[in-house]
């Protein structure tokens, strides 16, 4: 999909789709909602989990995730707002 | 922490007078080595050097213990030192000053480590620390990140993947749990951090190891060769403790508690990962 026709729910897909290849205990996308977070009390990724699927959400989009990573402790609906087309 | 924090107090003298103190350290601490938290058992280091003698392996328990208190001692010079006297006590660099990037320096704790840091203002080019403390840097060519707080990791990974594809090298300890990759280490294995062989991973650089290593009351850094890049990071982690277990068959005097009592090492030697995994690009 073309970023300008990107839509939020077809970011949240991929981003979804990306955080699951790093979770040890098997999901389904409809499982991970927008306020789960990443980190220990939600999904459990480690930092190096959490920087990979920024660092591919970066590749594919060409969105630096510097502010993202400033902010508080990361929830789903984050990554997925921070990549969407405003 | 309260004798840590002594010997750092006594850092100062380590500056104006390093020959005197470290002597008196090398003659008046051994002795007190059972009393000691860091040292370990002669027996530990003829489980993984079988072909040394008693006498010598015992030799190797008491230098590692005086070795280890002269280190914080050093560390408190390295405090005490705004004005850079430090760097007297560094005999060679290892060619850091030479070094060309993008790398990966990984070195564990070991040895005289508070010369690492002088070692490292040589660095030509920019350079990225990622360290568990939070003292900034003083030197505008590198750049510090703690791993220390929250979300901080994420942070000094990010930052360093981005160093390292814009052609800087990044330095970062190897040491620090919790998550690690046990690999083969003489008759056992042995946990390493993570952080420097995913670093490897994903911007495609080389691993250079680097240890510290005493050489009478000063010291100097080692660099090993060029190790990949590493497509997989249990192939790296491999290769960097094979040097390191290479260098520490040469120089057994510098071995330390984390690389010699079972306490630390992490149970039986594993398997070797397979032949197709071996097979992956290294460069």
């Amino acid at each position: 999909v073309p970023n300008a026709a990107r839509t939020r729910a077809e970011t949240g897909k991929v981003v979804r789709e990306l955080l699951l290849e790093h979770v040890e205990t098997p999901l389904d996308a409809d499982e991970l909602g927008d306020e789960l977070p990443l980190g220990d009390d939600g999904l459990g990724l480690d930092s190096i989990a959490v920087v990979e699927v920024l660092l591919a959400c970066e590749e594919r989009w060409d969105v630096s995730p510097v502010d993202l990573i400033e902010g508080p402790p990361l929830r789903i609906g984050d990554v997925v707002d921070h990549f969407a087309p405003a | 922490v309260s004798s840590r924090a002594a010997l750092h107090a006594l850092g100062g003298l380590t500056i104006r007078a390093p020959r005197l103190v470290h002597g008196a350290a090398g003659v008046l601490v051994p002795p007190l080595r059972r009393f000691g938290r860091s040292s370990f058992a002669p027996e530990h280091v003829r489980e993984l050097l079988p072909e040394l003698s008693p006498a010598q392996a015992r030799r190797i328990a008491r230098r590692s213990w005086a070795d280890h208190v002269r280190a914080h001692l050093l560390h408190g010079a390295a405090m005490h030192d705004p004005g850079g006297r430090i760097q007297e006590l560094l005999v060679d660099d290892g060619g850091l000053s030479e070094l060309e990037g993008p790398v990966v320096l990984a070195f564990p704790h070991l040895g005289p480590m508070a010369l690492v840091r002088p070692a490292l203002w040589r660095v030509r080019g920019e350079l990225v620390v990622v360290q568990l403390n939070d003292a900034p840097s003083e030197f505008p060519h590198i750049t510090t990140y703690t791993t220390r707080g929250e979300g901080a990791s994420t942070r000094a990974l990010y930052a360093a993947v981005g160093a390292l594809r814009s052609g800087r090298s990044v330095a970062i300890a190897t040491d620090s749990p919790p998550r690690t990759l046990v690999v083969p280490w003489f008759a056992r294995s042995v946990a390493f951090a993570r952080g420097a062989f995913v670093l490897s991973r994903l911007a495609k650089v080389p691993i250079v190891p680097m240890v510290a290593r005493w050489e009478g009351h000063r010291g100097r850094v080692v660099l090993g060769p060029r190790l990949g890049p590493f497509a997989d990071e249990r192939e790296g982690a491999e290769a960097y403790g094979a040097w390191l277990e290479g260098y520490l068959r040469e120089a057994p005097t510098e071995l330390i508690r984390r690389f010699v009592d079972p306490a630390f090492t992490a149970g039986p030697r594993p398997a070797a990962a397979p032949a197709a995994a071996r097979a992956a690009p290294s460069r």
